[in-house]
């Protein structure tokens, strides 16, 4: 079985986990993505992760009618498109792509964003159920110190007796760590693949890795999703020693993608990238979700230092990591509205790095809000981005 | 030689005609855009003010948001590329360009060889474009055509708060409820618009010459609306709402000489 194949029936298998786990009178928790799955996982829970759940929605063309099931409820048109896809599915539970199971129980870590928390509250409010909360402090300095790590240590120490108190699963000190060690390897082995896709040529289109990252996402814990990793990152290895790669198209321009992906138009976005021959080589929203570590200190340390935890200079510089060894033609820039995480700074750090020569462009969207995406004025902004890639070859 | 470029916009259709690459012999503009028959209107008026057939033409190139949707020209190119080679072939000097067309306005930054370094949009929505203005002529029953004029005779300052051009328009038609003057509510209009523009011309950072163009640049309101926010002069291509489709021409002729 080919990796897609088997990341297929990873995914096919969790959403159909999630299901059988509630008909066997399971408990069900909803857990936000950057949130350490270490947890749940050595307890043995079943977590659904309603911001995956809300992307594939979004993909599927489901999303407008949820979304504006929440707005007719009464949220704001304003916030974030996960949330309103969320909580207008949580007004029926009835999707003709996937469904989950309603929440007995929230984790909720506020590294990815503090809209989430409030996403978070308000499904607790809903559902009456209970909020597990992982407070990570914001890095001001792009780095934790040993205090915040021991006050995060503490929090999930306690976190996980609230949990088995709740759930009644039992804590065994071996699993935590056996858990961890594959979370890791699993983090390290996306960060190889990212780095894969990485090479000249590329051995694969890039967007594909906003369809593999579900796992990384969803189930880093998981001995399976390594396996995924593993297959994909041996697959890569053999194309790029055959010189040969899953981008349909020759490879004439390469490029980094910034933000988060515009998921209703996945594949719509791709088709002028293709006909142009621009390949995406990588990406600092995929490599969000490689949290490599060691043992429980690192652990904490390695969620507190994610992108979207760190001040603005340490993002820049994660950026100039990633053109330094991907060598891009140019970046562009995706400005997610609803997400002030992923776009709040973009105009300046665009800025920044168009002043260090690197050929820049962004383009409005959403990342799940299909309302706001204009096609056409992507495509004038992409052509007219690699004939400046062009001339500039041609000095 | 002759080549040809065609810029199809959302709500006009443009067509040049050069010889030998220098010379505009044949142009014309009609009023409607993609997905009508104004572009092929409007190479047929190019075509028979040059006196040409289409079997004369060496190449042909089609820029615009209607660009593909052409099937009988030999190539396409963005509008920005198109408009930064209409600009620096006419002007060598200019640095920035103000293009404001029906549907989106665009800055962008010309190297000293006249190539595009970089350019930026208007983001978000269509506000400050074109088509602001023609719902604002609209509301107002004036012809665009006079609105540079009016503007001149304004003496009171009243303002437009909102970018949205629907709000925007309820704005206007307040103001004219409370017998603000019509000068005065264009001038308000066209100080909206440059707003709107200058935070796009101060991102990419200004730098002179700066020439205006497309549609937009014909209203002598919004010309010094805008030079008044960027604090500099700007210059108005002689053939403003044509430059696209002359850049294209340009291109062509460049396409047809390789060949």
């Amino acid at each position: 079985m080919n990796a897609h194949k088997m990341f297929r029936k990873l995914m096919d298998e969790m959403y159909d986990g999630y299901e059988k786990t509630k008909a066997a009178g399971g408990l069900i928790g909803w857990c936000t993505s950057n949130f350490p799955i270490e947890i749940p996982e050595c307890l043995g829970l079943t977590v659904v992760h309603p911001e995956n759940h809300a992307a594939l929605l979004a993909t599927s063309g489901e999303g407008r009618r949820f979304i504006e099931v929440a707005e007719n409820v009464g949220y704001s048109n304003d916030l974030c498109s996960y949330a309103k896809i969320n909580l207008g599915y949580c007004e029926s539970f009835d999707s003709t792509v996937r469904n989950i199971p309603a929440p007995d129980y929230l984790l909720c870590s506020n590294n990815t964003c503090h809209q989430l928390m409030k996403w978070f509250e308000l499904l607790a409010v809903k559902f009456g159920i209970p909020l597990f909360f992982l407070d990570i402090p914001y890095t001001m300095e792009g780095k934790i110190d040993s205090d915040a790590v021991g006050y995060i240590k503490e929090q999930c120490l306690e976190l996980i007796d609230g949990l088995c108190l709740f759930t009644g699963a039992v804590f065994r000190e071996s699993e935590f760590m056996r858990v961890m060690k594959i979370s890791s390897e699993t983090g390290r082995a996306w960060l190889d693949i990212a780095e894969a896709v990485g090479a000249d040529p590329s051995p694969a289109n890039g967007f594909d890795l906003f369809v593999y990252m579900a796992a990384a996402v969803c189930l880093r814990g998981k001995q399976e999703t390594l396996d995924v990793f593993n297959a994909l990152k041996a697959e890569l290895a053999a194309r790029s020693e055959k010189g040969s790669s899953s981008f349909p198209a020759k490879q004439s321009y390469r490029i980094l993608y910034e933000g988060i992906a515009c998921w209703p138009y996945l594949y719509e976005m791709q088709m002028p990238l293709i006909s142009q021959g621009i390949n995406t080589v990588g990406t600092m929203y995929a490599n969000t979700f490689g949290i490599v570590y060691e043992g429980l200190d690192e652990m904490v340390k390695a969620y507190a230092e994610i992108p979207n935890s760190v001040p603005f200079t340490r993002g820049l510089e994660m950026r100039r990591e990633l053109a330094r060894k991907t060598k891009p033609d140019g970046m562009i820039f995706h400005i997610s509205r609803c997400c002030k995480i992923w776009c709040g700074t973009y105009y300046e750090m665009e800025r920044r790095l168009a002043g260090e020569g690197i050929a820049t462009m962004t383009f409005d969207g959403d990342q799940a809000d299909a309302k706001n995406f204009s096609l056409a004025q992507y495509e004038t902004r992409l052509q007219a981005f690699k004939e400046i890639i062009e001339e500039g070859r041609h000095g | 030689m002759y080549t040809l470029g065609i810029d199809i916009g959302s709500t006009t259709s443009k067509c040049a005609i050069l010889d030998g690459g220098k010379n505009i012999v044949g142009s014309a503009i009609e009023q409607i855009g993609t997905g009508t028959k104004g572009p092929v209107r409007a190479m047929e008026k190019a075509l028979a003010a040059a006196g040409l057939k289409r079997a004369d033409i060496a190449y042909s190139i089609a820029t615009g948001y209607g660009r593909n949707s052409l099937g009988c020209v030999d190539g396409q190119l963005s509008e920005l590329s198109c408009h930064s080679k209409g600009v620096s072939s006419m002007y060598p000097d200019a640095r920035t360009i103000i293009d404001i067309g029906g549907q989106d306005a665009k800055v962008i930054k010309l190297s000293p060889q006249g190539k595009m370094l970089k350019f930026l949009m208007n983001d978000k929505c269509a506000a400050g474009t074109g088509r602001f203005l023609s719902v604002m002529a609209r509301v107002l029953d004036i012809d665009l055509s006079q609105f540079g004029a009016l503007d001149e005779k304004s003496g009171c300052r009243v303002d437009i708060s909102s970018t949205c051009t629907v709000f925007a328009e309820s704005e206007v038609i307040s103001h004219l409820a409370n017998s603000v003057k019509t000068e005065d509510v264009i001038a308000a209009i066209h100080r909206s618009i440059a707003g709107r523009v200058s935070g796009l011309v101060s991102r990419i950072g200004v730098e002179d010459k700066v020439v205006m163009t497309g549609g937009v640049a014909t209203d002598s309101g919004v010309v010094r609306a805008l030079e008044k926010e960027i604090g500099t002069s700007i210059c108005v291509s002689s053939v403003a709402q044509l430059n696209g489709a002359y850049g294209a021409a340009l291109y062509a002729h460049e396409k047809a000489a390789e060949e």
